[in-house]
Parts: C-alpha cells; structure tokens; sequence
C-alpha cells in the first residue's frame, strides 16, 4: 500500500481537534509517536511464552487480565537489531483494527517510554515518500518538536493482522513440508 | 427502558421462538408424512401455528397473523376431521411453513415495508389453495383427496366421554405454600362457583415422615365439579395463583383426546393417574383404556359413524376455543414427562426450560473459567505454603470449581436432534426433485454438544447431505440395474467417542470413483500425473481446495461451495473430516469434533524452556522412552507392545532448545490417540493434569498449524495448547511408510 | 402449634400418645417436624388427640398424610381422635377423612 492512502487518516483525525496527543518512545535511539487513542495500556516488560513456528519479529504472548495478547519486537518489525531487554524496556498495549470491524489488542516491545506530548496540525507533515529508515506504509505522518523530526507511526499498517499471519504461514510451510526429524 | 427498546426486545425474542416454532412446524409435517391418522400430531401441529399466530399478532406482525390464520383455519379443519391430510395438503402445508418463515424474517429484517412482490405472490397463490380446503365441501372436491374419505371423518359423540361435570386438574408449584398459596383456600373458592361432586388428593409424591420438607407441597387435586358456569368463570378461581401452577379444565363431555393430552401433560404415571380418574368418575374405564392406548386407530370402529355428513358438526366449535388453548399450554411441558409405555423420540422431551440469551451464558462461561484459572492458582500458592488444612480447603474448592464448571458449560449443552431433522426436508424435497427414492435414517439424535459447535457444523453438514442425495444416491433406475433396492438408504447417526462427538454420514449409493478422481486432480492440478497415492489418499482428493466431482452443475450442490469449504470449516471447529468409500456399494462420511470449544481437561508437558498443554481427552498413555530403546534407534518408529506406533519429538517440531532445569530431557513419550490413531510425542517431563481454560490465540495466529489455542497456568503464565489431530495428520502424511497403519478401514 | 406427650407413653409397647394444639399450619409444621421424626423413630403406636388444633393448612395435612402412609410401609399405627370441625372440614374437602384410624368410642 502507498503512503498516499495514508494522507486523508491524518486529515480526518485533525479536523476533529486541531490538536492531537502522541506518546513517544525510544526505539533503536531513534524517538517515535503512536497516536493516544490507540493505546490501551503501557505495561513493564514480563515474562513471555514463545509461540513456536512463528516469524521472529512476533515474540511471544502475554497474559494480559485473563486475554492471551500477542506481543511483538518492533526493532525486528523494523527489520532492525534489537537492543537488549533492560528494566528500561516496556511493553506498549495498543488496539489494531482488523479488517472485521472488531479490535484486537496487541504489545509492542519499545525500548524505553518517554512522555505524552501534543502536535497541532501544522506540526505535522505527509510521511516522506522515500528516505526513511522504515517503510513509509508503516509511517503516519512526521511531527514537529523542538524542530526535530519525528515518526509519527502508523499502528495499524505495522500490526496489520492479515499481513502477519500471511508472513506466518509463509514461514511455516517449510517445516511443514518435510518430516519432522528423524530419529537416527 | 424505553417502549421501542421494550417492543425490539419482544421482537428479538418472537424471532428466536418462532424460528424454533417452524422448525417444530416442519418436523410434525414429516412425521405426519408417515403416520398421517396421528390425532397428536394434528393437536400438535395446530398448537404450533396457533402460538405463531398469536405470539405475531401481540407485535403486530400483521402480513404474519394473515397468513396463519388462514393455514389455521385449515389445520382446525383437520384436527376436526373434516379434511384428510393426503399428499398434495402436506406439500400445501410445508410450503406455508416455509411462507410464514418469509414473511417472520421479512418481518423482522424490514419491519414496515411493504412486501417483496415474490414472497406477497406466493402468499396470495398459497392462500388461493388454502381457501380451497376451507370451502365447505372441500374434502368431496379436491382432486387429490381420494375415495377414501368419506371413512375418515368421525362425528361428536364418538370420542366424547360420557362424564357430565367439569373436570379439573390441579397441580400447584411446590414453593407455592411458601407463597402463602393453600390450595384447600382455592378449594374453598371452587365451591362458590359449583359443587365439588367428587376429588381425589393425589399424594403418590409424598415422601416419608422424615425425608418430607414442611414447606413443601406434594399433593396435587383431581376434581370433578357440578356448575353452571363457563370455564372463564371456573378459571378465574384459580387466577391468583396463575403460573404458579398446571391447571387443565375440560368442559363436560369433553373430547377424549383431550383427557389423553392431559394424562400425558401430568407428571404422574399414565395408568395410576388413570385409575384415579375412573374412580372419582371423571372416565369410565373403558374411555381410559381407549385413553391409553398407544395410537388412535382411525380407520376400523368408526365406520358406521361415516354415514353421518360432515357438515353436521358445527355448533359446538366456538365453544371448544378456549381448551384449545389452555391444552397449548399444557402441551408443551406435557411432552416433557417421559411416559412409561410410549417412546417418545428425543425432540418431545423438552423440559421445562428458561430462555437465557447466549451472550450472558458466554460472560458466564469465561467468568468461570476465570474462576478455574484462579482457583488453580489458589491451590498452587497453597501447596507451596505446606499447611495441610489450607490445601484440603482449597481441594474441596478446586472439586466445587470443576463441578461448576461442569455445570456451566452443560448449559450450552444441546442436542444434536434438532440439526438432524432439518435434514429431513431437504431429503424430501431434493429426492422429490431429482426423482430419487431415499430413506433418511437418522440415530443419535440425542447426542450433545456445545451449541456453538452444532451452530457451525450446520452448514457444512447440509451441504454433505445435499452432496449425498445429488452425487452420491443413484437414480432408481441405475439402482435396479445394479441389483440394490430402488430406495437408498441415507443414515445420519452421532455417538460420542472418547472425548470427540463423531457424525456419520452414509449413503449406499455408487461409491467415489478413484480412476475419477485421480484423473480431475490430474486435471486440476491436484496431484502430479505420476503421483503414487493409496486408496485412501485418493478419496481425500475430494477435500482438496478447487477439487469438484460434479460432472455437470446442478442445483442442488455443485453450485456453490465444494467438499474443501466443508474441510475448512470442519478444522475451524478443531475437528476433522474423513471419507470412506467403496465403488459402487457406498460412501460415509466420518466427521470427529471437539465436545466444547471452551474449557478442557489438560494434560501440561515440559518442552525445552516452555510448558505445553495436551487435551487429557486424547492421551492415551505415558511411557519412559529408555523402556523402548531397542526400537527407538531404528527409526521414527517404535514397537509399542507389538504395535507400531510413529513418533515425533514436540522440540523439534517447535524448535525448542534443551531445558535449563536439572531434568533429564526427551524422556517421555505422550501417547496420543485421535481417530484410531496413535502417536508418541515426545517430551521433557511430564507436569500433571491441568484445568485448560482455552482462550483463543487471535487473528495473528490463525495460520498455525499444530496449535489449537492458549490457556493461562496456575501462576498466570500462558501455555500452548497442541493441536494433537493436526500433528498427528502431520506426522502420518509425511511418511509414506505409515500408510499401512493410517489406512482407511 | 404445641405438642404434648400424653401420660401413657411406653416406650417398651412402643405406644406413644400426643396430643396437638393450636395451629398446625406451615410455621408450626416445620418447627416441629425433626421432633416429630424423632418420636416417630422412637415409638411403634401412635395416639393423636387433635381436640385443642384449631387450624389446619395444606402443609399440616400433609404432615398427617405422611404419618398415616408410614402405617403400611413402616409398620407403625396412627390412630386420631377429637378432631374439631375446622380440621375434619378440611379433610372432607380433600376426601381424605376416610384414609385415617378414627378412635372409635369418643
């Protein structure tokens, strides 16, 4: 999908309240911004259970109040080296959209959590078509702070559950293929 | 709330129970296909469409109330006797059932517009052919209603009994004395309005001084009163207390059958009852022995009262309306009481039952699972605190949690039945349309399982019937030339089998074609041309997506969905599909489903650093792997007291590294058992039963193969739960040497 | 409702006389009842004066209805004597005064 489709999200968004509010956070010593609206919760990182044949950016699962959440490295979302897990490292809750007009909540392991700030719309620019770290589907829209760019990310588009689980088969299948092995 | 939330609540509920109704509907037609004479069926099947009628008319379906009334009218007719139920009325009757189902969704999908031109056409067109049966001499005229007749109307006093005072039945709610209801008060009260001429106090449920609660009432009334009044009059004696009993009133002189309907509507036994009734002189005793006998005979005794016209009868059917109705509402918990010496079928015990909508009865089932997760982490954190008082407390806590457990999920418990006989139609009309004779047999109708489960198996199980009757069942014809009986035999039957429900569907028509077969998936793309695949691989072609058999559309079932969407949704329910087949002699049909999609026993294994959960359902044994060390070396194989049985290691098809802990690893070897088939899994260390809440993985992981979902541990941990039928099909399909123990049988 | 143990009670005949009074109604039905039981296992014979009762309900009359069905099955006797109107019109209206012992000579 190209990040034109994006453009008219933000647009939307904005027209409502001038003003939008983004929580921040480190990644990779880069600052990134995800929408407020779509977070659920910020939790500490904890203890994961690694759901076997799945693509590695998906780390595991959680138990989150009774509901089995999955819970994915952004860094290797991002096609990036992740750091180590600190006391630092956080554990983002947000709700992705499906296709089925339901809601599914998701955690997204970020390095460290910053602070909730807020951008007026004309602090926040279209995403660059080309030129960032990151695929530009993946990107909302850039916010201005202090003159400093930063990612505003596009959640949706970077938990989209119909791409991952493709991805998931997709890895699956080979060692679905042959035999599990031998004993010799 | 207010008045339009109020009347959509009503309508939400009109809907539920008249979709249940048409199902009831339809279900006494096709009974009545068979035993056409059936008084009860009649009685039954005019309740049916009355309480319809009714129940659209206080919500003001109006299109709805139109078109009953007049199939109504037609069906008193008949439970009158003045109309004979012959071929063409039935077919007439089941497409105004299928009518009013139009018009009842017409009516709740686009309340207030006006009526689709079809369904307001085939309405007008039905009702033409209903009028005809409500002329006068209807029964003389139709063309299909045949000679025989004028032999089946009886008159008025054939089946009047001879007692001249009211009968009245009186059965209070036991609590009704805690609610300060005495029924020596009401008794009291009948006799302002007549003369109680006679009475029994029925006490066959007192139990014994000791077991006896004070508070309870056991005693039911059987009276015969002498009075002038109407039954309005008579009833309203008991209004105070209505719904806090059963209460039948027949008029004097009423309809035996009415005194039939109301044995079998009370709880007591049918021939004690009986003899209480000739005693205070409600039945002579041969009215009763006419009373219990298993089936009205319709044709033999009453022939001399067939001289007699018709049209005779007519004065005392206003009068009759009422009892109508209050039968139809003993009716229906009346089919509730199994009756000694009729067996009844499963459909007709319906009990006494409260209509609870299923999203509270889900909020209620994770709430307990809730409660199951934490009451196994209550005892976890007992035992770890060694006080033997607190673990015994939390052990009769954990037996408490997995009895209510137990009892909840039975609530969504239902029986199978249901779906089964909606099946009957589509046999019916199908066969008639392709001009095949097919016997449905249908058994195990009273099999249960989670309603969530019969909901979605529904469908492709319909479709595997229609597939049956239009690919598999030869026309008459071919059968006769074949030397098989002109009529096929359908048989639809559900029993349970360690943990599973199983549905067969069989049919002894002309079998799959394996040259047929293999030659489409050749076509298709299936399979290479070259492909070496036994008998049993080549059936299961038909499962295989884009693989269609129908030599020609039709449309019955080639149409739309093929054999791999009923594979999907099959899987979807973590069941699983097979097919046995023989050219020419038949095909079944073998589909193996989880009993309950929600809570499960669970067997919890170590494997490398994570915990595993095997459904307890499917495992069969376990064994130490050193025990089999001969065999182990050899190969993926393993010689389980002489039989051969395939193995795999969980942590290599996980990809899970050895475990830190001090165990010693790949030890144990899980044995798992699902259709027949047994499988070794092997594992660290085994951990012990385990209360397996199952909670859903979500749409990122609906992909995975050899998982079937997540549970939550006693220390609030999730485990994966193995997807046993996928590993085990996994591990069958990926050797070719395993086929001589996978064959189909 | 009271009830009274009569002089004559022997406990080696097994023969047990009591009488009632008041109301044997739902209340008094079930205060008394796990005394009855008891008496009930104690004793053989029973003689029941009803002369003080002065109502009777559905739940008394089942309480009788469940001494008298003990005759048969339990081998036990239940003889009444002295009803009042209030609890023999009860019983005529259920047409139960016929299934019990009535002592004859009072």
């Amino acid at each position: 999908m190209s990040s034109a489709t994006n453009l008219p999200l933000v647009e939307d968004s904005l027209t409502e309240s001038n003003r939008q509010q983004f929580l921040t956070f480190g990644l990779n010593d880069e600052i990134y911004g995800i929408g407020i609206l779509q977070i659920h919760e910020i939790i500490e990182y904890g203890e994961l259970t690694v759901v076997p044949m799945m693509p590695k950016f998906i780390s595991g699962v959680i138990n989150l109040r009774g509901n089995v959440v999955p819970v994915i490295n952004l860094a290797l979302r991002f096609d990036q080296q992740p750091r180590a897990i600190d006391k630092r490292s956080g554990i983002i809750v947000v709700e992705i959209e499906t296709g089925e007009d339901s809601i599914v909540e998701s955690g997204i392991i970020v390095d460290n959590v910053n602070e909730v700030i807020e951008l007026d719309a004309d602090e926040i620019a279209p995403a660059p078509t080309f030129g960032t770290r990151i695929r530009t589907d993946f990107i909302q829209g850039m916010g201005r702070v202090n003159d400093q760019l930063m990612v505003l990310l596009d959640i949706n588009h970077i938990l989209a559950i119909s791409e991952i689980s493709a991805i998931a088969e997709a890895q699956v299948t080979p060692t679905d293929g042959p035999a599990p092995a031998l004993e010799q | 709330m207010s008045e339009e939330e109020f009347l959509a609540e009503v309508r939400q509920i009109f809907n539920e129970e008249s979709k249940e109704l048409l199902e009831d509907f339809e279900a006494i037609l096709l009974k009545l296909e068979d035993e056409p004479d059936s008084e009860d069926l009649i009685n039954e099947l005019f309740r049916t469409v009355h309480t319809i009628k009714g129940s659209g008319g206080i919500i003001g379906y109006d299109d709805v109330v139109a078109f009953t009334h007049i199939a109504e009218s037609v069906m008193g007719r008949l439970r009158d006797k003045e109309l004979a139920l012959d071929e063409s009325l039935l077919s007439l009757l089941l497409d105004s059932c299928d009518q009013t189902r139009a018009l009842i969704r017409q009516a709740v999908d686009a309340s207030g517009e006006p009526l689709a031109d079809d369904i307001a056409q085939t309405g007008a067109d039905l009702i033409e052919s209903l009028k005809q049966y409500l002329d006068g001499d209807a029964t003389v005229d139709q063309p299909g209603a045949p000679a025989e007749n004028p032999a089946k109307p009886a008159t008025d006093n054939a089946d009047r009994v001879a007692n001249d005072h009211w009968h009245i039945s009186l059965r209070m709610q036991p609590e009704a004395l805690q609610h300060g209801l005495d029924p020596i008060y009401f008794l009291n009260y009948l006799t302002t309005v007549g003369e109680i001429v006679n009475l029994s106090t029925l006490a066959a449920e007192l139990p014994s001084l000791a077991e006896m609660q004070p508070e309870r009432l056991y005693l039911g009334f059987e009276i015969e009163l002498e009075s002038s009044a109407d039954k309005e009059a008579i009833a309203a004696v008991f209004d105070f207390m209505r719904g806090e009993c059963t209460l039948h009133i027949l008029p004097p002189h009423a309809r035996l059958a009415e005194y039939r309907s109301m044995i079998e509507a009370l709880p007591e036994e049918n021939r004690p009852l009986g003899d209480i009734l000739v005693a205070i002189g409600a039945l002579t005793a041969q009215e009763l022995e006419l009373a219990l006998a298993p089936k009205p005979k319709r044709n033999g005794g009453e022939i001399e009262d067939a001289a007699e016209p018709v049209a005779a009868k007519a004065a005392p059917q206003p009068v009759q309306k009422p009892d109508d109705e209050k039968v139809a509402g003993a009716g229906r918990t009346g089919a509730a009481a199994q009756k000694q010496n009729r067996t009844k079928d499963p459909k007709q015990s319906e009990h006494h039952s409260v209509r609870v909508n299923s999203e509270k009865l889900g909020d209620l089932i994770n709430l307990v699972g809730e409660l199951v997760i934490s009451s196994a982490h209550t005892e976890l954190r007992a035992r770890q605190t060694g006080q033997t008082a607190l673990i015994e407390t939390t052990e009769h806590l954990i037996r408490l949690v997995e009895e209510i457990r137990d009892a909840t999920l039975s609530l969504r418990m239902v029986q199978i039945g249901d779906t089964f006989n909606r099946y009957k139609r589509v046999v019916r009309d199908t066969s008639k349309e392709l001009g095949k004779k097919i016997d449905l047999q249908i058994s195990g109708g009273d099999t249960e399982l989670d309603k969530t489960v019969v909901e979605r198996i529904s469908d492709p199980l319909m479709h595997l019937v229609r597939n049956a009757l239009d690919h598999g069942v030869e026309t008459p014809d071919q059968r006769l030339a074949q030397g098989k009986p002109q009529t096929a035999t359908l048989s639809l039957e559900a029993y349970h089998d360690s943990g599973s429900i199983v549905i067969e569907l069989a049919d002894d028509g002309q079998g799959l074609d394996p040259d047929v077969l293999v030659a489409k998936a050749i076509e298709n793309g299936v399979i290479m041309p070259n492909q070496q695949l036994s008998l049993g691989e080549i059936h299961s072609l038909i499962f295989a997506p884009g693989f269609s058999t129908a030599a020609e559309v039709t449309s019955i079932s080639g149409r739309s969905v093929g054999m791999d969407v009923v594979n999907r949704n099959i899987d979807a329910l973590r069941g699983q599909i097979t097919v046995e087949s023989e050219l020419g002699v038949g095909t079944r049909f073998i589909i193996r489903l989880p009993l309950t999609l929600a809570i499960i026993d669970g067997f919890q294994v170590q494997v490398g650093n994570s915990s595993y959960v095997i459904p307890l359902d499917l495992v069969d044994e376990c064994i130490e792997l050193d025990s089999m060390q001969g065999a182990t070396q050899s190969g993926k194989y393993i010689d389980l007291r002489g039989e051969v049985m395939p193995y795999l290691h969980l942590a290599d098809v996980f990809s899970e590294a050895l475990p830190d802990q001090q165990i010693k690893p790949r030890n144990n070897i899980v044995v798992v058992q699902w259709a027949g088939q047994k499988t070794g899994l092997v594992v660290d260390d085994l951990l012990g039963e385990h209360q397996t809440v199952i909670k859903p993985l979500g749409p990122v992981f609906k992909n995975l193969k050899g998982i079937s979902g997540a549970t939550i541990l006693g220390g609030g941990e999730v485990a994966i739960i193995i997807d046993v039928p996928a590993l085990i099909s996994q591990v069958t399909s990926a050797n070719p040497n395993s086929r001589g123990t996978n064959s189909i049988n | 409702m009271t009830i009274k143990k009569r002089r004559g009670c022997n406990s080696k005949t097994g023969r047990c006389k009591l009488s009632m009074a008041g109301d044997l109604t739902i209340e008094t039905v079930a205060q008394n009842h796990a005394e009855l039981a008891k008496l009930f296992d104690q004793y053989r014979h029973f003689d029941i004066d009803l002369a003080a009762l002065e109502e009777i309900d559905c739940s008394g009359i089942q309480l009788l209805l469940a001494l008298q069905h003990s005759d048969s099955t339990a081998d036990k006797r239940l003889t009444l004597s002295s009803a009042p109107t209030a609890i023999t019109d009860a019983m005529e209206l259920l047409r139960i005064r016929q299934q019990f012992n009535w002592e004859t000579e009072k």
